[in-house]
């Protein structure tokens, strides 16, 4: 039997009366590249705050690496927030500098690697950076980290074409070189769907549907068909 | 508590806003027209009655409030920047994150404190030295300082502690409580005036010196009791932090 990097299960969690998880049940095998899939509001984000304990459940619970979460096991978990941007006051070198300092199994040497590959400069400062670059920096810190779980919470929302496909193939050279679980939720289905090995599709708070990618495929057609047969 | 990732934390938190102010420039050119007027106004009418630096002090009446919002505001651009997903994912206890920011808050406003009571006793130099006055007036204006010194001392640390806890109630599930904090600190604001009228003759002569007759030995209970309240507003910070965050 598979492991599972992420398991949850009855997950329930209210914002008011808007329901983000109503009884959500999941579990991730790890060593996979999982799709976190659905339309927006559909409770992915929440999801994967709940994982790195930002957001605890109303009910129900998730386990991430066999253990609850909480400020301790993001140590192994690298993670990438939605909609989040850079410390403003930083330069590319600053952040290098700070993800060296506070976050457990960054790698300096695969941090300026991946700067070289996305196409920024050391001295670049975050403040005058478009939001592509931005976006470029974050995920370099991110995958600087050499630790058993990576989250990507929308790593391309808002973000030109160019630098999609730069954080792409920056993306499948991580991936081939380590054996991370990693989730990563996003709507540029057509650009990733060759990344991933797992889907995870979220509807009203609820897992619709999931498994393993070529079962599905198999089963009812590629990703993008599956994603317009459930939300279509 | 590991030192060398606090100290990281510190850094990072004392950098951030410093490096903003930094970099603006119509601050310091504020900053550099108004010492320049001052400069010109007290060559011109200082050493006049009526027209003393010493009164510059009572600005200091504002520095708590002032660390309201520092205290506030380093919490509360982490939402504003949008690098509260950053912050509240970092692998450290809420104690440590929020300890990081109220200590380099305190840095800051000490550092801010000792500047401005500098540039008060360059001013008062200044004038004393330009007007024949000799040293006896700067060496009075140093005990003055002092005084207020204490009142600050007393005060930042609650102020920076209240500016962080109102931060963090307002993005949590404990917004409502926010009002009745706002009610309390009014009562309480106002505690160094209240010793002050208490202690003070009937007629006394006008003066900036906070305490006339030497400190009354309250300002010490009340020192260590506002110092014991940061202490229990930095745990209301912390707890709201840990258990009752909306994000």
């Amino acid at each position: 039997m598979t492991q599972s990097a992420i398991s949850a299960e009855d997950l329930c969690k209210r914002y008011g009366k808007k329901i983000a998880l109503a009884d959500f049940r999941v579990d991730i095998p790890r060593g996979t590249v999982t799709a976190i899939l659905g339309p927006n509001g559909a409770g992915k984000s929440t999801f994967m705050r709940m994982i790195t304990g930002m957001v605890r459940p109303d009910r129900g619970t998730v386990t991430v690496l066999g253990r609850k979460p909480s400020w301790k096991t993001n140590a192994s978990i690298a993670y990438l927030p939605d909609r989040a941007r850079w410390f403003g006051g930083h330069t590319v070198r600053q952040a290098v500098e700070w993800g060296s300092k506070l976050l457990p199994g960054f790698q300096t040497d695969r941090a300026w690697e991946l700067i070289d590959m996305l196409g920024l400069g050391a001295d670049q400062e975050v403040a005058g950076m478009s939001k592509g670059q931005e976006a470029r920096l974050m995920l370099a810190v991110c995958l600087a980290r050499d630790v058993p779980l990576l989250v990507l919470d929308e790593p391309f929302s808002g973000i030109d074409m160019l630098s999609r496909e730069k954080i792409v193939a920056a993306l499948i050279d991580s991936f081939s070189e380590r054996s991370q679980t990693v989730l990563i939720s996003t709507h540029e289905i057509a650009e990733t769907e060759s990344l991933f090995d797992y889907a995870v599709f979220f509807a009203e708070g609820r897992n619709a549907l999931s498994g393993d990618v070529e079962e599905l495929r198999a089963r009812r057609g590629s990703v993008q068909d599956i994603y317009r047969q459930l939300y279509g | 508590m590991n030192i060398g990732t606090f100290a990281h934390l510190f850094k990072h938190e004392f950098r951030m806003d410093i490096r903003r102010v930094y970099a603006r420039t119509w601050f310091w050119a504020y900053a550099a027209v108004i010492l320049a007027v001052l400069l010109v106004a007290l060559g011109v009418w200082g050493g006049r009655r009526g027209f003393n630096p010493q009164y510059l002090i009572y600005f200091m009446y504002a520095f708590p409030f002032f660390m309201i919002g520092v205290g506030h505001r380093a919490l509360n651009r982490e939402w504003s920047d949008q690098t509260y997903g950053w912050w509240l994912t970092l692998p450290y206890s809420r104690f440590r994150l929020l300890l990081a920011k109220f200590a380099a808050s305190l840095v800051q406003g000490m550092i801010l404190g000792v500047i401005a009571f500098g540039v008060l006793l360059v001013l008062v130099l200044y004038t004393s030295l330009l007007h024949g006055k000799g040293l006896g007036e700067a060496a009075d204006f140093v005990q003055i300082e002092l005084q207020y010194m204490l009142v600050t001392a007393a005060a930042v640390p609650f102020m920076t502690a209240l500016g962080m806890a109102a931060a963090i109630i307002w993005r949590s599930k404990a917004k409502g409580l926010l009002p009745l904090i706002w009610i309390v600190f009014g009562t309480l604001g106002n505690i160094f005036n209240w010793i002050n009228l208490y202690t003070r003759p009937e007629k006394s002569e006008s003066t900036v010196l906070l305490f006339q007759h030497g400190i009354p030995p309250e300002v010490w209970a009340v020192l260590a009791g506002m110092w014991l309240l940061a202490g229990g507003l930095f745990a209301v910070a912390v707890y709201i932090c840990k258990k009752h965050l909306i994000v």
